[in-house]
């Protein structure tokens, strides 16, 4: 084998190494940050000390309840589903809460109407393949169910359910 | 037999500037996708639009942006953090520019300018106003 020969794999080789390189340059520092997950947390969590403190619901729970679906959510949880123009796709319709208060009798759960704000056409889509980069489209929701002490003496099962969309500026 | 030798040092010299040449692009590639200030835009604004996602009223929150206020273009005279709304924007130069919004209706006070020492680091705070503070300004408008 000639030195040339050796010279031309040697660059055959660098070259691999530097497409490699530059390809897990671009995967870590190319992708966005995903702070989906997160957000969908906060938001429940934020919804979850809003309408219930210390396992008792709160005023505006009681609100909730006794109003039903015609409750003002955003504005007695001091929420703002606002979001910055993007490629004039983005319409204010990247988040998605609903909240559903249930009575408990013993083991019967009596479930009342939902509550909700936003964009309800995010729940369809929700966590389909959330850990296939290719197909992560889609919005990333978080559900949670608590147990609370209304003053009139029933308890409560709230399901808490948030969506967060903003895809193209988390993946 | 001299004109061998020279032969093969040309090659070998050639063969060494054009490795040099090879991983001094891949060294400046690197060195740019990695402290490219648009990375710390993103990073940052999304930071602080979660920050004020889970802050609650009352709060001051103090953040340190050293970094991103050593990597502001010096042409730059504009804000670095902006919050207009629920909308948080990041800029270190004129060209760049990160906005995220946040879901938490909370009501910040404007003074949340930063504070800087000598060599270069900043903070920045963000103070949470009383729901009731807000809303009494809100009726007395």
């Amino acid at each position: 084998m000639t030195d040339k020969t050796i010279s031309v794999y040697w660059f055959f080789i660098l070259f691999i190494v530097a497409s490699a390189i530059v390809f897990l340059v671009y995967t870590i520092y190319g992708a966005p940050l995903d702070i989906r997950g997160a957000e969908g947390v906060f938001l429940n969590e934020k919804i979850a000390s809003c309408v219930s403190q210390g396992g008792k619901i709160t005023s505006a729970g009681k609100k909730f309840i006794s109003e039903g679906e015609s409750s003002n959510l955003l504005g007695l949880c001091h929420l703002n589903f606002k979001v910055e123009p993007f490629k004039e796709s983005w319409n204010n319709d990247q988040l998605f809460v609903s909240v559903v208060f249930s009575t408990v009798e013993g083991s019967v759960l009596t479930p009342g109407l939902p509550i909700l704000a936003g964009n309800a056409n995010l729940k369809s889509n929700c966590n389909i393949n959330v850990l296939d980069s290719k197909t992560n489209q889609f919005p990333v929701c978080i559900n949670r169910t608590m147990l609370s002490n209304g003053e009139d003496g029933k308890y409560y099962s709230i399901q808490i359910f948030t969506c967060v969309r903003k895809t193209e500026k988390n993946v | 037999m001299k004109n061998k030798k020279a032969e093969l040092l040309t090659e070998n010299v050639i063969f060494i500037i054009l490795n040099l040449v090879f991983f001094s692009i891949l060294a400046t590639f690197i060195f740019i996708k990695t402290n490219d200030s648009a990375l710390l835009e993103e990073a940052y604004a999304k930071k602080i639009a979660l920050i004020l996602d889970s802050a609650e009223p009352g709060m001051n929150i103090v953040l340190d942006m050293s970094d991103a206020i050593k990597k502001k273009d010096e042409k730059y005279s504009g804000k670095i953090v902006d919050i207009q709304g629920n909308l948080v924007t990041i800029k270190l130069s004129q060209k760049g520019g990160y906005s995220y919004s946040f879901f938490n209706d909370v009501s910040l006070n404007p003074m949340y300018f930063y504070s800087s020492d000598n060599e270069g680091n900043g903070k920045y705070s963000f103070v949470v106003e009383e729901i009731e503070k807000v809303e009494e300004g809100e009726l007395s408008k």
